[in-house]
């Protein structure tokens, strides 16, 4: 089981990284990555971070630690190869170009100063042992040039080669233009024989004595030479000697001195030369930092395995070639495994060894199984470290840029594609629920996304909504909400009931989830009742209506003016609760605190709304009961009070309408100028008093009357007259008046300030249309302000005299009283 | 040559041939005051190039085309001047003058417009007639740069224009060569920077030269010897000459007459100190005469020209100084085969190992310690080219080293360099080795047959060691393992009894038999040490069945009887061994021919026995 850890993402903007641009190198706790831009990135394994980011003039292309110099080498596309000089902490003792810190990672330039070797044909190089060893590629031969390096003592490098190589390309048929569009540069190794010590800076690989006596020669083992391994590629595997009397002797005198050996030709290009020990002896000590074999992996999954053959007479050289999973763009190895990627998948692969001489030929088993590790896109790798038990841990860097730690875990002996038949139940079984939890995972995800989205959406649109309302100017009603209130039975009970009629005039869907809450208020009190309705969904230009009682349930009797404000809210309760909101669902909805609240119109319900004419011809409909009720009331007190009661009863209508007449109606009148009714009522088809009456009592009921009579919601009687006068003082001025009487106080006190209130409107009205301003009589106010100061002192006078002359004559009081009301309550003209 | 005046006093024209006057004028000037300047000489050239790129600027016509000829002649020479090789570019501007020039004139070479056909309408025409110098000397510089690129029928066909007899023999060319008169007129108003005649002396000894290599690879010495000749009688640098010279002297070594080549190496010599081919030549040919210290003494000498970093002298200026010479013409190739010296490595091998022959141990033995220094370090070598004297392997070295500084008792250096060799080369040895002598031999297993060769000598050279340290014991250890390594070889096939066979596998049978002789015989010499004459019997019994012919083998085998009291037993291996003495002395000078240089002081040591003893036996034995 494969486990991965993203850490860093060093993408390239734009694209992705291939595998000849992938470099990732390991230096204890620091890798260097490049992604195949001109930056080097220096990330800690340890604190998990990029610590550095190292900027070449030109586009990275192979990268080298030298551990005994302390030295990165950088070679550079196009330019030449770049040695920077790190501390133990990763930092260039060398004052570099520029440097600069953002956000704790340290942006290093390096400039021209810093390039030893400034060379445009080199494609690969390596450093190793005191040389500088680079590949160049001419169009038919590969070149190969050897620079002294920077010695231990600080001197400085050789600007050129002390050596320089040159050999031809070996092409298979066919394969020029392949090598051509090529993207892989050589692979360059250096090997040394292993001298029986461990080395704290071993020169490459340090392989056997006898296989590197094999391979190379007994001149370079006896000479201690290092050798430089190449692979290209054309898919030659070249070796050539450092010390140069370590090449093969000619024959003849006269003979030039081969300078370059073709090891092997895989016939496709080399991209990974390694070399590592597959024979474990029992009680090995030091001799296991040998390496027994050497490894040449080509793109096309040939892997040649070279090893030597003890004790054998003849070739003791033994090339032995497999295959594995193709195209191959990088690998590691450690230990007998080697890890190699497909870019489609990680895979490994066990290399096995050399069978005994008597069956050599009948187990040659030329296709490795490779165990796969479900890793995908790897671009470039470098093993971390290795457990005892073969589990091995890579950092990694894809394709995609992403840097990844992968844990791998390796059965004994490998874990093999072609398991046996227990492990592939158990491996399909596991991956089965592997794939029903994921399964099971995606489809939870699925749903919360889509609700997410929903909720997203939803949002979307009440915010629209606010956003549109609430920047609308507050002429347009875009959200209108239209009030009226009509009588109607409810179980044999006369009531009145408000319709709201909630229109959506904008172009937002007006989601569900919004609440029409409305609020019924007084003078007296803000908020005497309230209703929440939750609305439907409702799309542009629909409308919807809502119905509810006035009075409540709390009181039958009505205050007016009534104050009716409605308001949209839209709770975020249940956005709360869904993405775990410390906000309890339970509690009292407080609705400024947890949704939008859209604050529509308030409408004025007067008396005059709540007015329920006679239907028939205008007069009175009494409510018989409630005029008994008073009429009895005062029999009763009176002596033969019950027989009073029956005979009023049995008396004729026409006295009975004479009796309540007898009680005398309290009159209120108000004047106004016709003028004004004349400019904004247009009054001259149909008079100015059957258009007063029609515009206090809009409706069919009430057209062409000059008088109404009707009923309060308490049922108390009222009649209303307009009539037109002529004032009598100085300036003749055409007046009209209206006549408000009632035998009930409170229901003239409700009609006449509805009366007034609706004048009020008029005028601004009036005022709006952009008339001139109707005129105060400012004369007449002043004397009825005087009065008025009068008439509160009488009154507080009679007050008085009510309190002392307690008991004794207080109908003349009372007399007063009332005639100073009817003085107030017909102030005259003011308005003109 | 009296190059006709232009057929118009143009203006033009005579600035233009007033530019090139100047310029050459200039260049001699610069010639003659022996200045090096390669900035002067590059302005100079540059503006020979503009004055033609101006002159093409025209459309070819007849007054301008010996102008132009005579430009191209002189850039070409400039070129070929700096370059020192021939360049493809040089072709080219050849080719382009010669087809204005035969286009102003109207020669048409008919349908063949080959380089060749120009040639020949253009040496035969007689419009051209009045600028035959110049263009023979351009027609030279052609030759000579066909030559260099190997293209003999070229080469053939255009100075066949030259000569009125035909040849297909390529070996003729000299001949044509030799008949060919470039016209020696030179111009009065156009000034060259080198006279036209002049070419034909640098294609001849360029030509010859070249030939003559290729016959002294061929292995037909005479032949080369004339050419060689030919090619000597001609001007040329020193340095050129001295190459000759060293070819001649190749040629009657060859021909086994060292004495004449010495002659020529001396001439060599004289012409450059710098040659190294001479010096190692030289000590060749003292080789071949037996002059042992005249051998060392040019070795010597050339190891002190090859470690002087200072370049060869440049050669004298003044009258007769060419821009141009023959070795300019000459590939690159055949002028080094005609140059070939030992590397500094290789020269130090030979001196060690002379030293090592003529028995100048101590000196041996410091530049064997020296050269094995020099190995490890690796010094850079300059490896373009071949050697005469190639390393022989690593091992060989080593083991020659071990045996010379065993000489000069310098035992911990000769055990060390012994130990490297068993190190590091018995991973490689197989558990057995079967030869057979009638098969051929696979170069793998004859490398394994030498790792065995050379590690059982290194185990004996380091019982040696120890037994001159009197580590009886270990001694006797270190001889035991070379037996046991040497008994893995085995041969196989027929004849494997007939000694008479001389042939190469003969002589492996004879070193194994040898080094399998010895340590049989230094092991009875150490058992006879330690008292142990039963042991030291059996050995020196052995010894001698492996290798009769031995005489050491002998001595210890009569030693070790005599040691025993087995007089009598011993008195007839004497007689038996006297009575075919001459013909075991044949057989041992035959033996040792096959054996390393390693191997033969180790076989002439006589400290196998006491030399006392083997003196009284025999002088018992002989009354």
């Amino acid at each position: 089981m494969s486990v991965v850890q993203y850490l860093a993402g060093l993408q390239r903007p734009g694209m992705g990284i291939t595998t000849s641009e992938a470099r990732l190198i390991l230096r204890q706790h620091t890798a260097y990555v490049s992604n195949g831009t001109n930056t080097v990135h220096s990330y800690d394994t340890r604190n998990r971070r990029i610590t550095a980011s190292i900027l070449f003039p030109a586009k990275v292309l192979l990268m080298e630690w030298v551990p005994s110099m302390q030295q990165l080498y950088v070679l550079c596309a196009k330019s030449g190869i770049y040695v920077l000089d790190l501390d133990e902490e990763g930092r260039c003792l060398k004052e570099p170009d520029s440097t600069k810190s953002i956000g704790g990672v340290s942006i290093i330039s390096i400039s021209s100063e810093s390039c030893c070797v400034c060379d445009p044909s080199v494609c690969s190089f390596t450093a190793t042992c005191e040389v500088l060893v680079t590949a160049s590629k001419h169009p038919n031969d590969w070149g190969i040039k050897l620079y002294h390096r920077k010695s231990m003592n600080g001197q400085p490098a050789a600007t050129a080669p002390f050596r320089e190589v040159q050999f031809s390309m070996k092409l298979r048929p066919g394969a020029a233009q392949e090598l051509d569009e090529s993207i892989f540069h050589p692979v360059l190794h250096c090997v040394t024989p292993w001298n029986g010590m461990e080395s704290s800076d071993p020169c490459g690989f340090q392989l056997e004595r006898a296989l590197f006596t094999s391979a190379f020669g007994l001149d370079c083992s006896l000479l201690d030479s290092p050798v430089i391994l190449g692979g290209f590629p054309d898919g030659q595997v070249v070796c050539f000697p450092l010390n140069p009397a370590g090449l093969p002797r000619p024959t003849n005198s006269g003979q030039h001195l081969e300078q370059v050996k073709l090891l092997y030709h895989l016939e496709q290009p080399v991209v990974y030369i390694c070399a590592t020990r597959l024979e474990v002896m029992a009680g090995e000590g030091a001799g296991g930092l040998a390496s027994d074999c050497l490894m040449f992996l080509g793109h096309k999954g040939l892997l040649v395995r070279l090893m030597h053959l003890g004790d054998t007479q003849g070739v003791t050289r033994d090339f032995r070639e497999f295959h594995v999973q193709a195209p191959v763009s990088c690998a590691v190895c450690s230990g007998s495994c080697i890890y190699y990627s497909t870019r489609s998948d990680l895979l490994s692969i066990t290399v096995p060894l050399t069978p005994k001489e008597g069956n050599s030929r009948a187990s040659q088993n030329p296709i490795l199984p490779s165990a796969s590790h479900s890793i995908t896109y790897i671009a470039a790798m470098a093993v971390t470290s290795r457990s005892a038990e073969g589990d091995v841990e890579l950092l990694a860097l894809s394709s995609r840029g992403k840097l990844m730690l992968c844990q791998l875990s390796q059965g004994r002996g490998g874990a093999r594609a072609g398991l046996s038949g227990v492990k592939s139940g158990k491996r399909i079984k596991a991956l089965l629920s592997g794939i029903g939890t994921i399964s099971e995972r995606v489809s939870k995800l699925r749903s919360l996304l889509a609700q997410k989205t929903n909720s997203l959406m939803t949002l979307n649109q009440v915010a629209s909504l606010s956003r549109v309302v609430l920047c609308a100017p507050l002429s347009e009603c875009l959200v209108h909400c239209q009030i009226k209130v009509s009588w109607t039975h409810v179980l044999q009970k006369s009531c009145f009931v408000a319709a709201c009629t909630l229109k959506n005039n904008t172009d937002c869907v007006l989601e569900k989830g919004w609440t029409l809450c409305i609020y019924l208020g007084t003078e007296c009190s803000d908020v005497s009742a309230s209703y929440t309705f939750p609305l439907p969904r409702l799309l542009p230009g629909h409308q919807t209506e809502l119905y509810f009682p006035l009075p409540t349930q709390q009181s039958d009797s009505l205050d007016f003016p009534l104050k009716i404000s409605c308001t949209l809210f839209y709770s975020f309760k249940e956005f709360a609760v869904d993405y775990g909101s410390s906000i309890n669902p339970t509690d009292s909805f407080s609705p400024f605190r947890h949704g939008i609240c859209l604050p529509l119109q308030e409408h004025i319900i007067d008396i005059l709304h709540c007015f329920r004419l006679n239907p028939r011809d205008g007069h009175l409909v009494t409510s018989a009961a409630t005029h008994w009720d008073v009429l009895e009331a005062c029999l009763k007190i009176s002596a033969g009070g019950y027989r009073c009661i029956r005979e009023i009863r049995n008396l004729p209508e026409d006295f009975n309408r004479r009796r309540l007449n007898f009680t005398a109606p309290l009159k209120v009148t108000v004047r106004i100028s016709s003028l004004l009714f004349n400019k904004v009522l247009q009054t001259k088809k149909t008079g100015v008093s059957r258009a007063v009456i029609h515009w206090l009592f809009p409706g069919e009921q009430a057209e062409n009357k000059e008088e109404v009579q009707g009923l309060t919601p308490h049922g108390r009687e009222i009649c209303l007259r307009v009539q037109e006068l002529s004032v009598e003082d100085a300036t003749n001025f055409p007046t009209t008046e209206i006549e408000i009487s009632s035998p009930h106080l409170d229901a003239l006190a409700y009609m006449h300030m509805a009366v007034t209130s609706r004048i009020k409107t008029l005028v601004q009205q009036y005022k709006g249309d952009g008339c001139n301003p109707p005129m105060l009589k400012l004369r007449n106010v002043q004397e009825q302000f005087i009065a008025r100061e009068s008439f509160l002192k009488e009154i507080q006078a009679q007050r008085d005299k009510l309190c002392v002359l307690k008991g004794l004559n207080s109908d003349q009081v009372r007399q007063r009283l009332l005639s100073i009301y009817r003085e107030l309550r017909q102030p005259g003209l003011l308005i003109f | 040559m009296n190059m006709a005046a232009p057929g118009s006093c143009d203006p033009c024209l005579i600035r233009w041939i007033e530019a090139n006057n100047d310029i050459i004028a200039t260049w001699k000037r610069q010639v003659d005051q022996c200045r090096d300047a390669h900035t002067e000489s590059q302005k100079l050239r540059e503006r020979m190039d503009q004055l033609l790129k101006l002159m093409r600027d025209l459309p070819p016509v007849v007054p301008f085309a010996a102008l132009e000829l005579t430009v191209t002649y002189n850039l070409v020479i400039m070129e070929l001047n700096a370059d020192k090789e021939v360049k493809e570019e040089h072709e080219r501007l050849i080719d382009e003058t010669l087809r204005r020039v035969l286009a102003a004139h109207h020669l048409d070479p008919g349908g063949d417009h080959s380089c060749s056909a120009l040639w020949r309408t253009a040496l035969r025409a007689e419009s051209l007639v009045q600028q035959a110098g110049i263009v023979h000397g351009l027609a030279g510089l052609q030759g000579l740069i066909w030559s260099v690129q190997k293209k003999s029928p070229e080469v053939l066909d255009l100075f066949q224009t030259f000569s009125t007899f035909p040849v297909t023999d390529r070996c003729a060319l000299l001949l044509l060569l030799r008949s060919w008169a470039p016209p020696d007129e030179g111009s009065e108003s156009i000034h060259c920077v080198l006279r036209p005649s002049f070419i034909k002396d640098i294609v001849y000894t360029a030509v010859a030269f070249q030939q003559g290599v290729e016959a002294m690879e061929k292995g037909d010495h005479d032949s080369a010897l004339d050419l060689f000749q030919e090619a000597a009688g001609c001007c040329g640098t020193k340095s050129f000459m001295a190459r000759i010279r060293n070819c001649q002297g190749l040629c009657f070594i060859q021909k086994g007459l060292p004495h004449l080549a010495l002659e020529h190496f001396k001439q060599a010599l004289q012409e450059d100190p710098k040659c190294g081919a001479a010096y190692y030549n030289c000590s060749v040919a003292y080789r071949r005469l037996g002059k042992r210290e005249a051998e060392v003494e040019m070795l010597h000498l050339l190891k002190c020209v090859l470690s002087d970093p200072k370049p060869a002298a440049p050669s004298p200026r003044g009258h007769g100084f060419s821009p141009i010479s023959s070795e300019d013409f000459v590939d690159v190739r055949s002028l080094s085969c005609a140059s070939l010296a030992p590397r500094v490595s290789e020269l130090q091998y030979l001196l060690a190992r002379h030293c090592f022959e003529y028995k100048m141990m101590d000196e041996a033995a410091d530049n064997y310690v020296e050269l094995l220094r020099d190995l490890m370090e690796g010094s850079d070598v300059e490896l373009g080219f071949p050697s005469p004297a190639p390393l022989p392997p690593v091992a060989e070295i080593l083991l020659e080293a071990a045996a010379c500084l065993i000489q000069v008792d310098r035992f911990e250096e000769a055990a060390a360099a012994c130990e490297e060799v068993i190190v590091k080369t018995a991973d490689v040895i197989p558990s057995r080795i079967l030869l057979d002598r009638t098969k051929e031999r696979d170069p793998v297993i004859t490398d394994q047959l030498n790792c065995i060769v050379w590690v059982s000598a290194a185990h004996l050279f380091q019982a040696k060691i120890q037994a001159l340290q009197d580590e009886t014991k270990t001694s006797i250890s270190s001889y035991s393992r070379c037996v046991n390594l040497l008994l893995k070889v085995q041969f196989s096939g027929a004849d494997a009894g007939n000694e008479s066979l001389t042939s190469p596998r003969e002589e492996e049978r004879d070193v194994i038999d040898t080094l399998k002789c010895c340590a049989l015989i230094g092991r009875s010499h150490q058992f006879l040490q330690l008292g142990n004459l039963k042991e030291a019997l059996k050995n020196a019994s052995l010894g001698l069945q492996v290798l009769p012919a031995c005489p050491e083998a002998n001595n210890v085998f009569l030693s070790s009887l005599w040691k025993m009291e087995r007089k009598k037993e011993a008195e007839a291996h004497w007689q038996k061994f006297k009575s075919s003495k001459s013909r075991t002395d044949d057989q041992w000078q035959s033996v040792k021919r096959s054996l390393p240089l390693s191997l033969h002081e180790f076989v002439n040591h006589k400290f196998f026995t006491n030399q006392t003893s083997i003196r009284e036996i025999r002088e018992c034995l002989g009354s």
